[in-house]
């Protein structure tokens, strides 16, 4: 969607990445998240990017206008294109101060930092309403044009779409009628890929489904942006079924349908609130309602054993995680040092949980 | 904290065993009389400074209503939750972080640290709250009506508090803090703190009395004057204090604000000052370089500041933790201006606000050079290390960090 046509991209800062990253310990400490240290490298070493490793440009500003951690992801068509700016969300310690050091470290400019509330309740609404209206018009300033409400009613009627699709492919991949890892690169897909195309990918996929994925333990993977690919490869390759995940980028994107009409004030307010009431990751502390969420997807898809893959150094999670085994289920804890594939010792890990719960 | 290290390290060494001393321990911190026994008798001879024997009369009064009394409601709290609220409401505030450290000059973060190993807490959390955890699970903190933290600087200590919360079934309130201090901020950050006010009132059943919340700010305001006069007290050269003495100021800024302990305290400490200034009696003779610390300190005794200060002639002339940053406060405006202290933080936000008032610092207290601790775990005070570093290089201040773990 192009809210603002004839323009670079212009990125949305997220958790994202994944290669192998050495020069970033110059910049970074080393006990620092795993993610964030590759996402760095990757620009420090003045590397073309990978697109996987951006969030959602502005032309398809978003979500519809990306209010969400981790949210956001690749534009389309940033391959070859010179970036000309990122946004950053106040997702966690570890990102403010890579806002610092990019500031310091890396020829792109830093467009806006936003915050972004820990609360779900009409005042943190109000005030991330506020803040998206304020960075709405520096994005107008920047790209020299207003945003029109038509332009914003169909990039949300177009990621409204993008999220009942995903959901229906998500029931398929549960039912064993999507691999899990097509569906994860679908998923990954739809990130960095015009929602228009993506929604195309989607459908066609909805309307391949038919065939019968594994018969092993039932599992619910847990994650911050999204779960390690060679993890996801792993458990199809043993026949267990991932039959829910609690990531950003899958399952806790998915929130209900926002309300395109209205004025362009309307339907930031309308996007502030849908955002916050997306079902919490750990960084909104709010753990009745995450336990009471996760809870549901375990009693809701008969799940056998939790895989909890985590970003190395991720405190938010790292420090959520022993209030996981109230959820009563065996549950395993893999750290991910932000490398395309699994390390031998999480694979043998990962191995042993699944001949546990045989 | 130094006092109460000095205080219990014959209780601990004294007995044979350690789960017969762990359980002795245990025992006294809830005991009617032990921590008033502590407090009248050993601790007038170990303690010497008058502002040291303030602060452990503060922590043995904490310690003595949190263990031993069950009048009034323990609110757990994250350090940089406004103190201020909580004196206002007549709770007792209990910051584990604050204990973690003065434990840890105990001699208990070993046991602490495993316990929460054991837990399932990684091991590359800070250790500041693997040892809260670890010294909860083990039996050594209080009891907890309610849990409250800001967001703010520190991830891990929201979210254990929510743990705790969550496993106890007790009330834990976020108060969600910006990065921006701006007036937008500053409002949305007011108006939690009221609701948070009124919630805890309701959920602890207290009555919210305005002129209790005011008086808590009045003592705030007078502490706050005191401390800035100590601080300026401290430009002087020789520099008058030793500054590992007072690289535990974060904990009296953050917890007896608000009390009268921090206007005695602070009353005590200028006029300890005071006098070492006029008399020229430094408490440390030799004097070759002066420092600016950043960060936190190691909290066991730690060969480090005996070959920086006494071998090294190095003085700690003044210390990031140690500076009081915000205005005083407006008692017409409580939540607003409690709002505007905790969005004011400089170590909040942009690095710049914390590299400016470093380089404010070095200029101000003359210092020859600035030491980072790096504590182990802290992604906040490191991440943006590399910047710190470069921008207070490029104005020709040397910099070293030295990495470590505080616990
Ligand atoms: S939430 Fe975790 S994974 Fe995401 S950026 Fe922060 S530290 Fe990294
Ligand atoms: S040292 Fe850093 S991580 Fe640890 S408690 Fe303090 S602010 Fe939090």
């Amino acid at each position: 969607m192009f809210l603002f046509p004839q323009r670079n991209p212009l990125c949305v800062w997220t958790c994202t990445g994944a290669s192998p990253a050495d020069r970033d310990q110059a910049y970074l400490p080393k006990n620092f998240c795993a993610l964030l240290k590759v996402t760095l490298a990757s620009f420090v070493e003045g590397n073309e990017p990978d697109p996987s490793l951006f969030l959602r440009c502005a032309q398809d500003f978003g979500s519809e206008l990306a209010p969400s951690l981790h949210s956001g992801q690749a534009p389309h068509g940033v391959k070859g294109q010179a970036l000309e700016a990122v946004v950053f969300l106040d997702s966690c310690d570890a990102m403010r101060r890579l806002h610092d050091v990019w500031r310091a470290c890396v020829d792109v400019a830093v467009l806006a930092f936003l915050d972004l509330p820990r609360a779900n309740t009409p005042l943190a609404h109000d005030y991330f309403f506020r803040t998206l209206q304020q960075f709405l018009s520096e994005l107008e300033k920047h790209f020299g044009q207003p945003l029109t409400g038509e332009a914003l009613a169909a990039s949300i009627r177009a990621y409204n779409h993008q999220r009942s699709l995903l959901s229906a492919l998500r029931a398929g991949r549960a039912q064993g009628h999507l691999g899990a890892l097509a569906y994860h690169d679908l998923c990954r897909a739809t990130h960095i890929q015009d929602p228009r195309v993506a929604n195309a990918q989607l459908e066609a996929a909805l309307a391949r489904m038919d065939s019968n994925y594994g018969t092993g333990p039932r599992l619910l993977l847990v994650g911050s942006l999204f779960v390690n690919r060679g993890l996801v490869a792993l458990l199809e390759e043993r026949g267990a079924q991932i039959v829910a995940e609690d990531t950003c980028a899958d399952g806790r994107e998915d929130i209900e349908p926002v309300r395109a009409s209205g004025d362009v004030a309307h339907m930031l307010r309308e996007l502030a609130a849908r955002y916050l009431a997306k079902p919490p990751c750990p960084r909104m502390r709010d753990l009745p309602r995450r336990l009471d969420y996760l809870a549901h997807l375990v009693t809701g898809h008969q799940v056998d054993g939790i895989i909890c893959a985590y970003f190395k150094f991720c405190d938010l999670f790292l420090a959520e995680f022993p209030a996981l085994k109230a959820l009563g289920k065996p549950i395993i804890l893999i750290e991910d040092e932000g490398e395309v594939t699994l390390s031998g010792q999480a694979r043998t890990r990962v191995e042993a949980f699944l001949e546990m719960l045989g | 904290m130094s006092g109460l290290a000095h205080l219990a390290a014959p209780l601990v060494r004294g007995e044979k065993g350690q789960t017969l001393r762990l359980a002795l321990l245990r025992r006294m911190l809830r005991g009617r009389f032990t921590l008033v026994l502590v407090r009248a008798g050993a601790m007038r001879r170990v303690v010497t400074r008058p502002h040291d024997r303030i602060a452990s009369d503060f922590f043995l009064e904490i310690g003595r209503r949190a263990y031993a009394e069950k009048k009034l409601p323990v609110v757990w709290t994250s350090i940089f939750f406004p103190a201020e609220l909580l004196w206002g409401l007549g709770v007792v505030p209990f910051h584990p972080e604050l204990v973690s450290a003065i434990a840890t000059g105990l001699g208990l973060s070993s046991l602490g640290v495993a316990r929460a190993t054991e837990t399932g807490y990684a091991v590359d959390l800070c250790t500041v709250h693997r040892n809260a955890m670890g010294l909860h699970t083990a039996g050594f903190y209080p009891r907890a009506d309610a849990f409250v933290s800001a967001s703010n600087l520190c991830d891990v200590a929201g979210q254990m508090l929510a743990n705790l919360a969550h496993q106890q079934r007790k009330p834990f309130v976020l108060l969600d803090v910006p990065a921006s201090n701006t007036p937008e901020a500053v409002d949305y950050v007011a108006r939690q703190l009221e609701g948070i006010a009124r919630e805890l009132c309701a959920r602890l059943q207290v009555t919210f009395d305005l002129d209790r919340l005011r008086e808590a700010m009045h003592l705030s305001n007078q502490a706050r004057e005191l401390a800035l006069q100590t601080t300026e007290l401290r430009v002087a050269r020789p520099s008058p204090l030793r500054g590992s003495n007072m690289l535990n100021q974060i904990g009296f800024i953050f917890s007896m604000f608000g009390s009268p302990y921090g206007v005695r305290y602070y009353h005590a400490l200028r006029a300890y000052t005071q006098h070492l200034v006029h008399q020229q009696t430094p408490e440390q003779p030799i004097q070759r370089f002066r420092l600016y610390w950043m960060h936190v300190r190691p909290y066991y005794p730690a060969d480090l500041f005996p070959l920086l200060e006494d071998e090294r002639g190095a003085v700690i002339a003044f210390e990031e933790l140690s500076a009081i940053w915000w205005p005083p406060l407006d008692t017409t405006r409580p939540f607003h201006a409690l709002a505007e202290k905790v969005t004011g933080n400089f170590c909040s936000g942009p690095v710049e606000r914390r590299v400016q008032r470093a380089l404010g610092n070095v200029a101000r207290f003359q210092a020859d050079g600035v030491i980072h601790f790096n504590h182990w775990g802290c992604r906040q005070s490191q991440g943006s290390l590399r910047v710190v570093r470069d921008q207070l290089r490029r104005a020709g201040v040397p910099f070293l960090p030295i990495d470590g773990d505080g616990i």
